[in-house]
């Protein structure tokens, strides 16, 4: 990556920062809101990374195809978050757990 | 100062803020934090020459996303005695966390560096494509003329969602009503900004030719504008109809489907419009996207309500 912008190598390391946070809270916590919370901030890590490698040009104006990606995952990702949300009230409903292995429920 | 200083600063704020959003037990805590880093996000945005993304970002990853989390945060509570709700988390979840972090930070890294520093990407071939694509506005033409069929999906995506979201809650409609009396202040905003923000929402679907704007960023003001009358309560006794309901829903998907069986039809490909009407089709594809997109974010935020006892019903019901 010689060469590159000041600004893409920042927000490139703050992307693999993020990365790397999100997934250890995915791995190691147990409670599934914690879970999709992790999840959503993985994906903004990797949409940030690929707005970031959009901006190589040397003119500075950015490459659109990478920002219409994000666009859209931006979208999929709030989808797929209430989606995980309601599954999660119904198990909380059934079970009264809210943790991944359904501990600490009353049923 | 150099200008990469701010960057840097935002960077290291993010980066902090998710450390600390990531391991927070208390969920409405981190629920808080978490639209705070969207909004960042969205800052960063700005940063890096991505409008559109920034808007659609601030409302939808930060707002609606977050709205979501608050809103489990402030039911999911632990039943009986109120004893700790997550167990404490063991050693070896850590180790193993720790270790998959490293390597995906490690694997990650080592991609980047292997990628040249300085490229023009696939601007150059979006750039002489536009002219031809309808609208002025290259990532307009990237997301409704070069790469329609991705939009379609995602909008269908989006469909499909909800209609999960109903059928887990068992329920056949969402509703606008009133959950409690409404606060005068908030009530008289909401009154006062619902026709300001449907000027705004079509202001920006129609800027979405030349400037940054689009369906997406005016169905997140249409969400906005949902949910903001039913939680301040001014949406009244008037009911919406399941069946309305669902038209707008589905509308987005549909048209666009419509379109994309009509030029299959019509040339062959899917989803490659004629020249001479592109801007049409797409100003209509947008606007029928627009409504559903608004429609989807606020059922995905007003689904998640409370169930009034004794809603399941065979038929579809009024909301």
């Amino acid at each position: 990556m010689s060469g590159a912008p000041a600004i893409v190598v920042i927000y490139a390391a703050a992307s693999v920062v993020l990365v790397a946070l999100a997934v250890r809270a995915l791995v190691a916590r147990t409670d599934v809101l914690a879970c999709i919370i992790a999840l959503n901030v993985l994906g903004a890590a990797v949409f940030l990374l690929l707005v970031a490698l959009a901006r190589r040009a040397p003119d500075g104006a950015p490459d659109p195809v990478p920002h219409t990606l994000v666009l859209t995952g931006i979208v999929v990702a709030v989808s797929l978050t209430g989606l995980a949300v309601a599954l999660l009230r119904r198990l909380h409903d059934e079970t009264g757990s809210t943790d991944l292995d359904g501990e600490g429920g009353e049923r | 100062m150099p200008a990469e200083t701010i960057d840097i600063l935002l960077a290291a704020t993010l980066c902090l803020i998710a450390w600390r959003l990531l391991g927070d037990r208390d969920h409405v805590r981190a629920a808080t934090l978490f639209i705070a880093f969207g909004l960042l996000l969205a800052i960063a945005w700005v940063r890096l020459d991505a409008p559109d993304v920034a808007v659609a970002e601030a409302a939808i990853g930060a707002g609606v996303t977050g709205l979501l989390f608050l809103d489990a945060a402030g039911r999911l509570r632990p039943r009986g005695d109120g004893r700790r709700r997550e167990r404490p988390i063991s050693g070896g979840r850590i180790v193993a966390g720790t270790a998959a972090a490293l390597a995906c930070a490690v694997g990650l890294t080592g991609a980047i560096l292997a990628l040249p520093g300085v490229t023009d990407g696939l601007r150059p071939l979006v750039a002489e494509n536009v002219p031809r694509s309808g609208v002025e506005h290259p990532v307009t033409a990237v997301l409704l003329a070069f790469r329609a069929w991705d939009t379609l999906l995602e909008v269908a995506v989006l469909l499909v969602g909800i209609a999960g979201i109903l059928a887990i809650r068992r329920e056949w409609a969402v509703s606008m009503r009133a959950r409690r009396a409404p606060d005068p202040l908030l009530a008289t905003f909401a009154r006062a900004a619902a026709p300001v923000l449907v000027l705004a929402a079509g202001y920006l679907l129609w800027l979405g030719s030349t400037g940054p704007g689009g369906a997406f960023q005016a169905g997140a003001l249409l969400g906005a504008l949902m949910l903001l009358l039913a939680l301040a309560g001014v949406a009244g006794p008037a009911r919406v109809p399941a069946a309305v309901q669902r038209a707008a829903l589905g509308a987005g998907t549909g048209v666009f489907a419509l379109v994309a069986l009509g030029t299959a039809i019509t040339d062959g490909t899917m989803l490659a419009l004629p020249s001479g009407a592109a801007y049409e089709l797409i100003l209509t594809i947008e606007t029928a996207v627009a409504v559903s997109v608004g429609a989807a974010l606020g059922a995905l935020v007003l689904a998640a309500r409370p169930r009034r006892t004794g809603t399941a019903a065979p038929e579809g019901e009024e909301a």
